[in-house]
């Protein structure tokens, strides 16, 4: 078999409402990418139980693990080493794919590696993208807002994180108000196209000129609350399509800005997103443009994995693997 | 026939070994460390210790319920790992039924209780013996409640489990000398009991495949039990049971 000198790497991921493992081999030819998610548990709630989340984990990891292998053609014998996410994230929820991954990799007596969250949805780059260093990315999502600056696969630096809300948490919050449910991105994204963008002017919060990578987005959230209010109080009709339009541009802006900053600053020859919110057309297609001006390219990975996955966490794991940066049987989860 | 017993379901973290004719090992810690740093050493240790490789074990059986819900998954997913990995058969044993296995002899009841928060415990009452004959199914009860229900039987009760040393006064109150206590080291949950009622579930040829063990919490989450009081309130009709 062709697979015979080529390096499997079984990732796991549960680091909230996805349970996922797939097969990667050689960091980065994808066998298998199995999720199982959990979004229509959640729904009800109007966002994710941590309770209920740890609960669905346990229920199907095994099953999406023998998924994976099957359709990757492996056996748990072919596996080089398992690749797990230990945080950030839902402490219950990450504790099951990390005890599910431990006690297969102490079983079959492989190699464990922990692989940060963040950075494994920077990796989902690098499944689909010859990725020209030094880039920067940034990584958005219900979890995280991050400018990174790598170097290479294996050498990278945090420039800038957000300091309150993360961009698709401010997503989320915001669709809440305007009740169009949960999850708030995909759904923003749809009804801001509809909508008039400058009908509203809200805050972009670039932390004046100081040249910062940090982000924030409460004050945004509160300054679109506040407009409901008003609204409301003299019992006029909610544009919701204006209002979600312009919410998703003041958070575009931001995002666009300090990712351009930080690009032009450190001479990338590329930038890269990552995340659920990467999935965001109009941050797309702006970044695209405001690039394009400087010559920088823009590199996104597909959304099956902008969203959390677990190919991602098998191909970060390589690098890791290669390194023998391997994990102990004491390993634990982290939230943030 | 060596069966791997393990009990994460309170704050004690208990691993052991037994086959038909003896225990091989059993290795108990209670520390304020989390179950996902300590147990899978634990079992490390402990197989080197006997000279034994994970792919040496014939079965494993874990305490599955009630406890902490956090401490019965990193339980419940190991041993469902360990069964996907090695082909192993599982047993899901009640914590509850494993505590009282510890006292065959006592001449009286068991009275398990665990600490459920919320003014409750976690209970189950047994008549004693290598296989405790079960009078009452694992649930979650107000402790007056329980009380109230064993001083109508004219029996002495054995109380063990972590909510002995939270409720003892409210026990003794209520029981005077009818209630029944161990010194500390000796009501602790123990994975040699668990162990000991998997090799029976084995032996009987009732084990289960790892996608069959689940954790029996007894509760359903905050969440739920909101979202059913308020689709009561707003007089909607709750869609989802659980
Ligand atoms: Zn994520």
């Amino acid at each position: 078999m062709a697979a015979m000198n080529k390096i499997l790497i079984l990732g796991i991921e549960s680091s909230c409402d996805e349970t996922a493992a797939a097969v990667v081999a050689d960091g980065r030819e994808m066998r298998s990418n199995i999720i199982a998610s959990q979004v229509e548990d959640h729904k009800k709630f109007g966002g994710v139980v941590p309770e209920i989340a740890s609960r669905k984990h346990l229920e199907v990891i095994n099953d999406v693990v023998e998924y994976a292998l099957s359709e990757a053609g492996a056996g748990f014998a072919d596996i080089s080493a398992v690749a797990v996410t230990n945080g950030p994230g839902l402490v219950g929820a990450l504790l099951v794919g990390v005890n599910m991954a431990k006690t297969l990799a102490y079983a079959l007596q492989k190699p464990l590696v922990a692989v940060n969250h963040v950075m494994s949805h920077v990796a989902a780059n690098y499944l689909v993208h010859t990725v020209q260093f030094p880039a920067v990315c940034l990584v958005a999502s219900g979890g995280h807002t991050s400018l990174l600056y790598l170097l290479s696969r294996s050498e990278t630096e945090l420039l800038g994180t957000t300091r309150d809300d993360a961009a698709g948490e401010a997503f989320d919050k915001v669709a809440r108000v305007l009740g169009l449910g949960y999850p708030g991105g995909p759904a923003i994204d749809k009804i801001a196209m509809q909508g008039n963008p400058d009908a509203f002017r809200f805050p972009r919060a670039f932390s004046g000129q100081d040249h910062s990578y940090e982000f924030s987005f409460s004050g945004l959230k509160s300054a679109v609350i506040n407009v409901l209010h008003n609204l409301e109080q003299r019992g006029e009709p909610i544009p919701k399509a204006d209002i979600a339009a312009g919410f998703q541009a003041a958070v575009v802006d931001v995002l666009v800005e300090k990712t351009r900053l930080a690009a032009k600053s450190k001479g990338a020859k590329t930038v890269l997103l990552a995340g659920g919110v990467a999935a965001n057309r109009q941050l797309r297609l702006q970044l695209r443009e405001t690039l394009a001006l400087d010559g920088i390219g823009l590199n996104y990975p597909p959304p099956e994995l902008c969203t959390d996955n677990a190919a991602m966490v098998a191909c970060a794991g390589y690098d890791l693997y290669k390194r023998n940066e391997y994990a102990g049987l004491d390993l634990n989860a982290f939230t943030v | 026939m060596r069966v791997l017993g393990i009990d994460t379901s309170t704050l004690v973290c208990s691993v052991a070994v037994v086959t038909p004719e003896k225990m091989l090992a059993e290795y108990t810690l209670q520390v304020k460390k989390t179950h996902s740093e300590r147990l899978l050493p634990l079992v490390d240790q402990m197989l080197s210790d006997i000279g034994i490789t994970p792919g040496q074990l014939n079965g494993v059986a874990v305490a599955a319920g009630p406890g902490s819900f956090t401490g019965l998954r990193i339980g419940v997913v190991t041993a469902r790992a360990l069964g996907q990995a090695l082909n192993l058969p599982l047993a899901g044993i009640s914590t509850l039924a494993a505590l009282a296995a510890q006292f065959p002899h006592f001449p009286g009841l068991i009275s398990p209780i665990l600490d459920a928060r919320r003014s409750q415990v976690y209970n189950a009452v047994f008549h004693p013996g290598e296989s405790p004959k079960r009078l009452r199914a694992d649930r979650a009860i107000p402790l007056e409640e329980l009380l109230r229900e064993l001083a109508v039987q004219d029996k002495l009760v054995l109380f063990v489990g972590d909510g002995v040393p939270v409720h003892k006064e409210a026990i003794v109150n209520e029981l005077g000398s009818q209630a029944c206590f161990l010194p500390f080291e000796s009501g602790l949950s123990r994975a040699s009991a668990v162990a000991r009622l998997g090799l029976d579930e084995f032996n009987a040829n009732v084990g289960l495949s790892y996608r069959e063990l689940l954790p029996q919490y007894i509760r359903s989450t905050e969440a739920e039990r909101k979202y059913q009081a308020r689709c009561r309130e707003g007089g909607v009709s709750a869609e989802h049971h659980n």
